[in-house]
């Protein structure tokens, strides 16, 4: 028995080790799009305020935008978005918190399909997800893409009668981020 | 034993980053310290001007029309004949507003009450934060109006061409304090001062008014909007019976994406605020109340905006 937990330990220990020193991974400065096609016009807003951490010890990832950061062709779409749709005084962020179903060796270099199941929040609406992505791993970073749809009615973001041919009822969705090492855990 | 991996135990979690630890490392939102959006949802709001101006590189067309009094008015009582004031114009507007910057608004009117040419300028001095570090937001109102009127006492003692065109010019200075108190609920404060150049006694070159003004959303789409001014100054002043009212104003606002309509009733006649506050000379309590409405509608003229899609 005794033997049995000093192994625990000793592995947990270790685990704990790497955990805390090497297996987080920190995205600032991600990039994130949305695209919404109608015969009467396209609307498009990009962000570069998306962040992102992810853990490869234990695959588990989340990611969170400021929605204010969405920038507009039109100013006035970027009131009309922050005001009427996403009401980002009421819900700043967008946030997804997931795992990675693949189990993949995060040291060696290369690109993986990967799937992601978590909760995404958007709207104040919790909505259990899996979306396809791509990761690469290339000099002690890593990359993820990722494109998913976004249906309106799925976040209670409603659109008004008259303007229901001027926004897609669902949005295409573009995610790209490039993490580094997290140096320190912050206790 | 037991104690044993109980440590172990602790151990274990202690490992673990959980899930919420993982975006409690992304930090605090940095988007708070940004200015408020969307205090009003157009550059007006029933009479009065609202704090928002118009959006770098975009035009805001916008066009008033005011019927006739409903009931009452100074000079005219409305019936069936004219359905009530249906059939009449008190006043029209028609503006052009652009966006030099976010914060700065240049424009040109013209409406019927009296002629005016308007030539006029607003610059957001302030703007509320969503963090309330700037709780209010201040913006800056000025005009110059021409007014090109016929009326034979400007030219009682026949003046030079450029005597009388000064006679017809008069200014508005005015400061919009507003403050968004929450999604629904917006209000403003308009402390005003106006000159004419050449008033008609007993009335006084300069006056003085304060205008408050609020919105209430009932939806994302439709506010109700009210505004009131109140003058300064013993002529104007309610209850001295000197043919003067205090503009009071009441609609519904609705906004469809790039388009924003009002309805509403007031008892003012004109438009513009060189008139509107200092010439109002019917009472809602005889029925010299007016519907009016407003269509506001914004373009983007930046072409570097229209390349990207």
């Amino acid at each position: 028995m005794r033997k049995i937990i000093l192994i625990l330990i000793t592995f947990i220990g270790l685990q704990g080790d790497k955990v805390n020193a090497q297996s987080i991974y920190l995205a600032t400065g991600g990039n994130g799009s949305f695209f919404s096609a109608t015969n009467v016009e396209n609307i498009d807003a990009k962000t570069n305020s998306l962040t992102s951490v992810f853990n490869t010890a234990t695959e588990e990832i989340a990611f969170t935008v400021p929605l204010r950061t969405f920038k507009f062709k039109s100013s006035l779409m970027e009131e009309h978005f922050n005001e009427k749709y996403v009401e980002s005084e009421k819900y700043p962020n967008a946030t997804f918190k997931g795992k990675i179903n693949e189990t993949i060796d995060w040291t060696k270099e290369g690109t993986y399909d990967i799937t992601s199941t978590g909760i995404m929040n958007l709207h104040g609406v919790d909505q259990m997800r899996t979306e396809k992505g791509k990761a690469t791993v290339k000099e002690g970073k890593i990359i993820i893409d990722c494109t998913f749809n976004v249906k309106l009615t799925d976040y209670k973001i409603e659109v008004p009668k008259l303007v229901m041919s001027n926004i897609a009822p669902d949005l295409d969705i573009k995610v790209n981020c490039t993490y580094t090492p997290y140096k320190k855990v912050a206790k | 034993m037991r104690l044993l991996l109980l440590l172990c135990l602790m151990f274990f979690t202690q490992g673990v980053i959980a899930q919420d630890d993982l975006l409690k490392l992304l930090g605090k939102d940095t988007t708070l310290s940004r200015k408020v959006n969307g205090t009003f949802k157009s550059t007006h709001l029933i009479n009065l001007q609202s704090n928002e101006t118009v959006f770098k590189k975009s035009l805001d067309f916008f066009i008033s029309h005011r019927f006739g009094a409903i009931g009452k008015s100074s000079n005219a009582t409305s019936t069936y004949h004219n359905l009530w004031g249906f059939d009449e114009v008190s006043d029209i507007r028609i503006a052009f507003e652009y966006g030099i910057t976010d914060r700065f608004t240049t424009g040109f009117s013209r409406s019927k009450y009296k002629e005016n040419w308007e030539l006029l300028g607003k610059y957001r001095l302030l703007e509320q934060t969503i963090d309330n570090r700037i709780p209010v937001s201040v913006t800056f109102f000025g005009n110059l109006a021409l007014s090109t009127y016929q009326d034979l006492r400007v030219r009682f003692d026949q003046p030079s061409k450029k005597a009388e065109a000064e006679r017809r010019l008069s200014y508005v200075t005015q400061l919009i304090i507003s403050k968004k108190f929450s999604t629904r609920l917006s209000i403003a404060l308009h402390p005003t001062f106006i000159h004419h150049n050449f008033v008609f006694p007993p009335d006084e070159s300069n006056a003085y008014a304060l205008g408050i003004g609020g919105r209430l959303k009932m939806t994302h789409t439709i506010s109700v909007v009210m505004d009131y001014v109140y003058n300064f100054g013993e002529l104007r002043k309610p209850g001295n019976d000197n043919g003067y009212y205090n503009p009071l104003g009441a609609g519904i606002e609705i906004e469809t994406g790039g388009h924003v309509f009002s309805i509403m009733f007031t008892n003012a006649y004109a438009l513009i605020e060189n008139e509107f506050i200092t010439s109002t000379v019917d009472t809602w309590r005889k029925g010299g109340i007016r519907f009016s409405f407003n269509i506001s509608r914004n373009f983007i003229l930046s072409k570097s905006a229209k390349k990207k899609v």
